[in-house]
């Protein structure tokens, strides 16, 4: 079957197309060159004025695994309204979607990718079965390591680079993963020590590891072994106003290695003013805009109820008496991580939400590079990734950002540069966020971009005024080459698959850690290892596995 | 990765720990369970099972007339009721599927147990942790209303005692203290080094009034009554000074257990009560229980739906009453009940309306208008489990062949022939 997607105005960064007008072929689920004039087209789609992507991807959205479910099982509320506009299997949900609905809206809004990025090791078999049942889009998802008692006790034993690097490894087989994610490095098994708090240099008080330390092995680690998604890295002191000070130091940390910090917003708290909050956005902007081995993604707050869920047992549990409603969960897990559900209200005449909100639109503003900053909510700890057409309306129209800001608390407009920022996104630095730059940053070399061999997850939009509404309900969403959506509604359903990346390693390193689990956990090493076949699903899923190019001589 | 020596050990499906060590040697077609087993899993790899036949009102059939039989009652139906849901995550997700189609109320079997828990993370949440966190990190472990050992047999043994400690001390060594009725035999507790567990004699009936003083104690209030229900109000402030002054206390109970009116506000306390010792140390809850697939179903559906249990599918949307849709209460006003028991032969309770059995072979001889034999989750099927930690779960495998399908293809079948009307 031979697509022709006819005239539209392609946006596609990856070829530096910006806005240029010109046919895309597809067939057999892959873009291919323009065939030969005799060859017979068995379907176009005429998109002439119309703007046309590749597949949106999330890189940091919360679709599965243990708090997910923990989140929706805490909030029945959420799943109560009705889901009324589609004929659609049970399941729905706003703040914590059910599996099914988190691929359907994704779709309807033109993703085609998201990524889980928060995988307790321990929890990847709940985190794949979970993704397994969301329809439509790709998935996959970043392991968690840095507090796990295996790595820690590596790292205060000195163990050497390539030890660290073997099971890093070792761990992305085993969970099918495609990257490495750290959350509070060391400071989720610091809480389980009861430690209340751990900086950047400060010793964990069993191991005698930093934060410093555990960043430095871990980022040398996934650059070795080749891995393309830098270390992802929730830093220490999440939400703690002062924090830009951490954050800054983290960038440092790395020594050099890519790092990429997540949900920076949260992370970029000054404490000045009479209330000791204030926005450390323009310092985190400039560092970023200095560091070219620093990535970033927002995690933009919007105002409304919302649930936050994290791998950080050290700062939920601080954050549990704001819980709104007035409830949380939160758990220490298998000597290897933990989580923190925490439900939460942002509100716009709250001074600190206010500042929050106006500080992660200030990074998004000023930082220079869209191939280096990348739009997330960190669903739904921020907002649910359905606000992703307002989040983007917010970049593109100042006129609309400037009424939202004129309704916030004074105070923090008062403490605030937000509306003496001019600029606006275009839509080739969205889609430079929101597709190239995420395909590159996650490593999907194959997504992401519309050139010959590219998968065709292709989206395809009515350009309006109001950037919200268009990037609400896109015309047409094309997922490896089926039409999936259809003026945003989904018209097939497919499955998706899900990435992973392998690097090599020495795979000696089992006879230890097979003898670690036996004496010292309540699992057999073997049943923690989530198998290919557990993904393959009876056929309706699948491993696409990325490619890694190990660099194992010294850092650039 | 290739299969190592210690994949031949087997995961137990028989109650919620998941113990996966289990050695079994098999001969002509026999199992036995060499080592790791307690009575439970003994009875279940060591189970004949009888080969079984599908059956319409008792007479042998074959696989589809049962199968169309069987979606000719769904198809008629006017409200069915699904229940018992003794099976895994593969057969939870085919059950969905179909009762999404069909429409239905959904119970499991264990859920009155199960609720009690959930209402209070629904209501209050709460902090709790996981098997290896308790057997690597508690150095006080608090055990209310029994000695666990029914429901677990090998709690003690392999959660708390077996294997090498990571940080400390060696395991053996830890406190543990029942707060439960006087004629538990707590010798069961005692570890292997000898170091006995301390009883704190409680009836049950009185933990309510004994987890709300020990709550107050440990938000640091004063109790000027000398005796909180025939136990020395001193008694309770001594446990409390041990729970504060441990390094990470555990309490655990079995929902199962506390099986009384409102026990969700004792579960509360409890949960409550590690609350308020977080404020200054490490305390986690560990809610204990679980089988016949209960922690999988209740997963399987929370992300299915967004509810764990006791729903109704209605015209493709899913509503939840904890209350209201429970199989006890619906089985009379539901005019076709479907149960499902795959681990056990457990029979449904009786009922006037129709039944149709979907499960363990040796359910042949219940009476009911529809059977359908299927093979064994954990034995005769592979799939995968959710430890009763919630947080683990683990492969179960099929190690004796069977003719029989599994509930999953059944389902699909029925589901098939539901469409075809
Ligand atoms: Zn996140």
């Amino acid at each position: 079957m031979l697509i022709k997607l006819q005239g539209g105005r392609v946006y596609d960064p990856a070829q530096g197309w910006d806005g240029k007008i010109t046919d895309i072929y597809v067939r057999d689920g892959r873009i291919v060159a323009t065939p030969n004039a005799n060859e017979r087209i068995d379907q176009t789609y005429d998109l002439q004025g119309k703007v046309v992507m590749a597949g949106a991807i999330d890189m940091h959205s919360h679709i599965g695994g243990g708090k997910v479910n923990i989140a929706r099982m805490l909030l029945p509320e959420d799943h109560s309204a009705r889901l009324n506009e589609h004929v659609c299997h049970a399941g729905c949900g706003h703040l914590a979607p059910s599996a099914l609905a988190t691929g359907f809206r994704y779709a309807e809004m033109g993703y085609t990718a998201a990524f889980e990025p928060a995988i307790a090791p321990v929890n990847a078999r709940q985190s794949h079965l979970e993704m397994l049942d969301t329809p439509i889009i790709d998935k996959g998802g970043y392991a968690m390591l840095g507090s796990d008692d295996y790595f820690l006790r590596m790292l205060a034993a000195k163990r050497d680079q390539k030890a660290i690097n073997d099971y890093v490894a070792w761990i992305l087989h085993a969970t099918q993963a495609i990257g490495i994610k750290v959350v509070n490095p060391g400071g989720i098994s610091a809480f389980k020590f009861n430690q209340r708090a751990l900086d950047l240099d400060e010793q964990h008080d069993y191991y005698q590891t930093s934060p410093r330390q555990v960043l430095l092995a871990l980022s040398r680690a996934v650059h070795e072994l080749g891995i393309p998604h830098p270390l992802h890295v929730h830093g220490n002191n999440l939400g703690v106003p002062g924090n830009v000070e951490t954050t800054l130091k983290t960038m440092g940390a790395s020594e050099g290695y890519p790092l990429h910090l997540t949900h920076i917003q949260f992370h970029s708290y000054g404490n000045e003013g009479d209330r000791k909050f204030s926005s450390g956005a323009a310092r985190i902007a400039e560092a970023l805009n200095n560091s070219p081995h620093i990535t970033a993604d927002v995690g933009q707050i919007l105002f409304n109820q919302t649930v936050t869920a994290s791998g950080d047992t050290m700062r939920q549990f601080a954050n549990a008496d704001l819980a709104s409603p007035n409830k949380s969960v939160l758990m220490d897990i298998e000597c290897d991580s933990g989580c923190g559900v925490v439900p939460f209200k942002y509100r716009d005449k709250n001074f600190v939400n206010a500042l929050q909100w106006s500080i992660g639109l200030e990074i998004f503003l000023l930082c220079d590079d869209p191939w280096r900053v990348f739009l997330t909510t960190d669903h739904p700890n921020g907002a649910p990734f359905t606000s992703y057409p307002h989040l983007i309306r917010l970049l593109m129209d100042k006129s609309f950002r400037n009424d939202m800001f004129s309704k916030l608390n004074l105070d923090a407009q008062s403490m605030s540069t937000l509306n003496s920022i001019d600029r606006e996104y275009s839509l080739y630095e969205i889609a430079i966020m929101t597709r190239a730059g995420a395909a590159k940053l996650v490593g999907l070399h194959d997504r992401g971009h519309l050139k010959v061999g590219a998968a065709a997850d292709i989206t395809v939009y009515t350009e309006q005024a109001d950037k919200e509404k268009m990037f609400a309900k896109p015309d047409y969403v094309f997922k490896d080459g089926t039409l999936v959506v259809r003026h945003g509604e989904v018209v097939n359903i497919t499955w998706g698959k899900t990435h992973t990346v392998k690097p090599d390693f020495d795979q000696s390193i089992e006879r230890e850690l097979r003898d670690y689990f036996a004496r010292y956990h309540t699992m057999q090493m073997g049943n923690f290892k989530v198998s290919a076949d557990e993904i393959a699903d009876d056929g309706r899923g699948g491993i696409i596995e990325q490619a890694c190019i190990p660099n194992r001589e010294d850092k650039a | 990765m290739s299969n190592q020596q210690e994949d031949l050990a087997l995961t137990c499906p028989a109650c919620g720990l998941l113990c996966d060590d289990i050695r079994i040697k098999q001969q002509d077609g026999h199992l036995d369970v060499e080592a790791q087993g307690c009575a439970l899993a003994q009875s279940f790899f060591q189970q004949s099972v009888p080969s079984a036949h599908a059956k319409i009102q008792g007479k042998n059939v074959s696989l589809a007339q049962a199968v169309q039989a069987a979606s000719d009652l769904l198809y008629n139906s006017k409200q069915s009721l699904f229940c018992g849901l003794g099976t895994d995550v593969s057969g939870m997700r085919a059950l969905l599927t179909l009762v999404n189609q069909t429409g239905a109320y959904l119970d499991h079997m264990n859920s009155s147990a199960g609720l009690r828990n959930i209402q209070v993370l629904q209501q209050h949440g709460w902090q709790t942790t996981t098997l290896t966190e308790v057997k690597q990190r508690a150095d006080v472990i608090l055990i209310i209303g029994s000695h666990i050992v029914g429901q677990h047999p090998r709690f003690f043994q392999r959660i708390l005692w077996q294997g090498d400690a990571l940080f400390g001390e060696r395991l053996p060594e830890r406190e543990i203290i029942v707060l439960g009725p006087a004629d538990l035999d707590i010798s069961v507790a005692t570890s292997p080094t000898g170091k006995a567990a301390q009883h704190i004699v409680c009836e049950n009936a009185q933990l309510p009034e004994v987890l709300a003083s020990l709550h107050a104690l440990a938000l640091g209030k004063t109790i000027h009554a000398e005796q909180i229900a025939h136990i020395p109000t001193q008694t309770l402030q001594q446990l409390v000074d041990v729970l504060r002054a441990a390094k990470y206390s555990v309490l655990t109970w079995l929902a199962k257990e506390l099986d009384f009116p409102h026990a969700e506000l004792c579960i509360q306390q409890i949960t409550q009560t590690v609350r308020a010792l977080n404020q200054h140390t490490r305390s986690s809850a560990l809610p204990l229980g679980g089988s016949d697939g209960d922690y999988s179903v209740y997963q399987v559906n929370t992300w299915t739906t967004g509810f764990p249990i006791r729903n109704r599918f209605y015209q493709g949307n899913a509503e939840y009453d904890p209350f209201h849709f429970s199989a006890e209460r619906l089985q009379d006003q539901s005019d076709v009940r479907v149960w499902i028991s795959c681990f056990q032969p457990k029979p449904p309770p009786t009922s006037e309306g129709k039944t149709i059995i979907i499960g363990h072979p040796a359910l042949q001889d219940c009476s009911c208008d529809v059977f359908i034999p299927v093979r064994i989750p954990g034995l005769q099927q592979s799939g995968t489990l959710f430890r009763v930690d919630s947080s683990v779960s683990l492969p179960i495998q099929a190690v004796m062949a069977s003719e029989l399908n599994s509930l999953q293809e059944v389902l699909r079948q029925i589901e098939e022939a539901y469409h075809a009307h």
